[in-house]
């Protein structure tokens, strides 16, 4: 909005932005700058993550924003229009920065300096940061700092982030950029083009737009398509698009073809500058550690055994290491159960706190140790540079769907959550390809998914070994984990041939370096991950919960059902001497407890449902458990938790759900659950699409709700087909 | 050196054949993103790991790179 940016001198706050190209340590320094504190949010109506730290330098508060690591300041959409936002002081959220600070890996300035030759259009106070110093150096690059500091007219500053060297001369160069006046801006382009932006402020003063910034100008003019198009918000947006048609018409017309004159200017002026004092001896022809690590990781042989073994351990260590961790919160659960069974007698409140909340948040709580632990084997791929060659090796594959490379990575995090993985279509830059990669994300198995198969395996499912070594029920995990994305194969064939006909897109990725995971950027992570789980649990599956439980408690009169729960307590008291006792009201209070459960609002529903589950396998608790999870799968524990608990089933010694399916029963007194129908749950959950955060996601991402109502209908036909071959099959094989 | 360039497309460089890029020949928005990825005219590209995808070395960084069928990177062979 400010034409020119008034040299901040006494300013005791200042607010710096942090930008840089991908891999080239931001989080790094962001995180040894702030020395860890920040905060995390999002910017409001698109998916970037808004990331902000505080510290403090001598006598100043520093204000560090961190923008999304990009190769470029060419906005293409929405979320890429955040970084310019910022930086020009647009973006409500956040303070117009007073200097930026620009990161780039010292070893690839000719590459780096793009980003920072558009940053020098901001005409804002910059720094530029040479990070990876000591790995440049041992590479061979030379440069000549002073001299580059000098025909860049900016202060730069070599560091190791990673080693937190060079650290604190950042800040210094920041306060000297700010206090230093700024030198006249470079003008890389032709005057035909400033005479252009001229015009075109002209014009959108006219069309009631005062005031845009010069850069902003630029970038209409730069960006065909681009989203600074849509950035004025006066002018019509078709006569805008129109205007600027015609005034790169008038550009092309006197020599100056863009979009190609940019990058050509840009790399010309880097040329320019790194001559003489940038010189890298031939290392490049050298195999550097990362490419022989590379011989074997990118092999089509070696890569894919590699691969499908990093994939096994993972789930092999979900399923083993998580055990004790497990046994931990539900000894919680049981000590809450215990203390409010201490403090109150049966009646309304207690069943609330015990079936209803215990029950239900404690049964979703207890997966947070796996949950952890995907989160962190998948950081510590992404961080230490495999994901990018899990890319490459699967771009073959994805190819033969009509998908390219790019589509693992959303399908990767979609291991973890769809939420992310759908996001993370943004890196696709065909719509048709991420159409479809969003359309299929949602069939990976998500760490909400784990729950359920954990609790039925680890239930159901003998713990025998398969062929002498592999424990059967990690294998039923593991296929579990399967099934979704096998299904995804045909599935995003189809609709690359039906709904988003076209070629098979091009395909370039950085292949980062291969090094150590940091454990603080992976620590980091795991924190937010893990977080966002446990709020999620402690808000809308606790509101689910609530609402199930009083759902399945009401319209019954309960008062017999206290009376025996009192008795029966008294009596456990000394539970030797009323042996016989116990047993008879154990069973009265159960059949008390069945058949009010069964006349609950609930049990009415339940029972309506039921002709449509009962192909399944399923009895109505199970189906009302299914429909309930509708804004989240997870939610189908903690209703259960909630169903069976209100049902009686829950053993007052042990208060575990596990038990309580196991103990469930038919009316007819057969068991409720058989390996088929556990499995059939299993299968509809591995394929649903119970998850009301995904759904809105991909309406935000595609902006209709056509998509995610289309998502959900294929997913559903789909989960309840297969859960009634699973059942069917299953049944008829056993006998 | 013949004074005559010998432009290829960077796919038929062989492994560990080095090219200097001349021209990228495609639509212009998807030439505009390998622009700023770093495929730039004058750019030395060696070919890594051959094949599609193939892995390409530019400045010292690694790219997975398939190219679309509409785009050609051509690169003038350098002398080993």
């Amino acid at each position: 909005m400010h034409e020119t940016v008034q040299p901040a001198t006494s300013l005791q706050s200042l607010t710096v932005a942090l930008i840089g190209n991908p891999n080239t340590g931001k989080s790094t320094l962001f995180n040894s700058l702030c020395g860890g504190k920040a905060r995390v949010g999002n910017f409001p109506g698109v998916t970037v993550e808004k990331k902000v730290g505080k510290y403090r330098f001598g006598d100043r508060q520093i204000t560090l924003v961190d923008l999304p690591g990009t190769y470029s300041l060419s906005p293409r959409s929405a979320d890429e229009m955040v970084s310019v936002d910022v930086l020009l002081g647009r973006q409500k959220e956040v303070t117009a920065p007073d200097a930026v600070v620009c990161i780039v890996d010292a070893s690839n300035l000719e590459r780096n300096l793009y980003l920072f030759s558009q940053i020098r259009d901001l005409n804002l106070p910059t720094v530029l940061v040479l990070n990876m110093w000591d790995l440049a150096t041992s590479r061979g690059v030379q440069i000549d700092v002073e001299q580059l500091s000098e025909r860049l007219g900016v202060p730069v500053v070599t560091t190791s982030a990673h080693r937190r060297e060079g650290i604190e001369r950042v800040t210094d160069a920041v306060l000297q950029a700010v206090e230093t006046p700024g030198t006249k801006p470079v003008q890389l382009f032709p005057q035909a083009f400033y005479d252009e932006a001229q015009q075109l402020d002209e014009w959108l003063v006219a069309n009631g737009e005062p005031k845009t910034h010069l850069f902003l100008r630029e970038r209409m003019l730069l960006d065909i398509r681009g989203a600074s198009e849509e950035a004025a918000s006066q002018p019509d947006q078709t006569k805008l698009k129109a205007y600027l048609e015609e005034a790169r018409g008038r550009l092309a017309a006197s020599g100056h073809r863009i979009p190609a004159i940019e990058t050509k200017l840009r790399y010309d002026w880097i040329r320019q500058q790194l001559d003489g004092v940038f010189t890298r001896s031939d290392t490049d022809q050298r195999l550097s550690t990362s490419d022989r690590i590379d011989k074997v990781l990118t092999h089509k042989v070696t890569g894919m055994i590699v691969f499908a073994l990093i994939m096994l351990l993972i789930f092999q260590a979900i399923y083993t290491w998580s055990g004790p961790f497990m046994e931990m919160v539900e000894g919680l659960q049981n000590a809450a159960n215990d203390l409010v069974g201490g403090m109150m007698g049966p009646g309304t409140l207690r069943s609330l706190l015990v079936d209803g909340i215990i029950a239900g948040v404690g049964s979703v709580i207890i997966f947070l140790p796996q949950i952890v632990m995907l989160f962190a084997f998948i950081s510590i791929l992404e961080d230490c540079g495999y994901m990018a060659r899990a890319a490459f090796l699967m771009d073959k594959l994805m190819t033969k769907v009509g998908l390219s490379g790019k589509s693992f990575l959303p399908l990767m995090s979609s291991f973890a959550c769809a939420i992310p993985g759908v996001m993370a279509t943004r890196v696709i830059e065909n719509r048709r390809d991420r159409m479809v990669t969003m359309l299929v994300a949602p069939l990976m198995s998500c760490s909400a998914r784990l729950p359920v198969y954990i609790l039925m395996i680890y239930t159901f499912i003998p713990a025998s070994l398969l062929f002498g070594f592999l424990s059967l029920q990690a294998t039923v995990l593991f296929a579990m984990y399967a099934i979704g994305a096998l299904l995804a194969i045909p599935i995003a064939w189809l609709f690359k041939k039906t709904l988003f006909k076209g070629e098979t897109p091009p395909f370039v990725m950085e292949l980062p370096p291969y090094k150590w995971p940091s454990p603080k950027i992976v620590l980091d992570r795991v924190y937010d991950r893990s977080r966002a789980f446990v709020v999620r649990a402690g808000t809308l599956i606790f509101a689910v919960t609530v609402v199930v439980w009083a759902l399945g408690y009401f319209p019954g009169d309960h008062t017999a059902q206290h009376q025996l729960a009192q008795q029966l307590e008294t009596l456990h008291a000394s539970p030797e001497e009323n042996a016989e006792k116990i047993d008879e009201l154990s069973a009265e209070f159960d059949s008390v407890s069945g058949a009010l459960i069964r006349e609950s609002y609930l049990g009415r529903m339940g029972k309506a449902i039921e002709p449509a589950v009962r192909p399944l396998g399923w009895d109505w608790r199970i189906g009302i458990g299914a429909v309930a999870s509708f804004p989240a799968r997870e939610v189908i524990i903690s209703t259960m938790g909630t169903i069976f608990s209100l049902g009686g089933e829950v053993d007052e010694e042990d208060p575990s759900l596990k038990d309580a399916l196991a103990n469930a029963t038919w009316p007819d007194g057969r068991p409720l659950f058989t390996v088929p129908v556990a499995l059939s749950l299993m299968v509809f959950f591995a394929l649903c699409a119970q998850c009301g955060a995904t759904l809105m996601v991909i309406r935000r991402e595609t902006n209709s709700w056509r998509w995610p109502i289309f998502t959900f209908a294929y997913m559903t036909g789909l989960a309840y087909i297969a859960a009634l071959l699973t059942y069917q099959i299953g049944t008829s094989l056993m006998g | 050196m013949s004074d005559v360039l010998q432009m290829i497309p960077m796919d038929m460089l062989q492994k560990n054949e080095s090219g200097r890029i001349v021209e990228i020949v495609g639509p212009h928005d998807w030439k505009h993103r390998l622009q700023e990825l770093g495929l730039r005219d004058g750019a030395i590209v060696r070919v890594v790991k051959p094949g599609t995808p193939s892995i390409i070395a530019i400045d010292g960084h690694r790219f997975s790179f398939r190219s679309d069928p509409n785009t050609v990177v051509l690169v003038e062979l350098l002398p080993a």
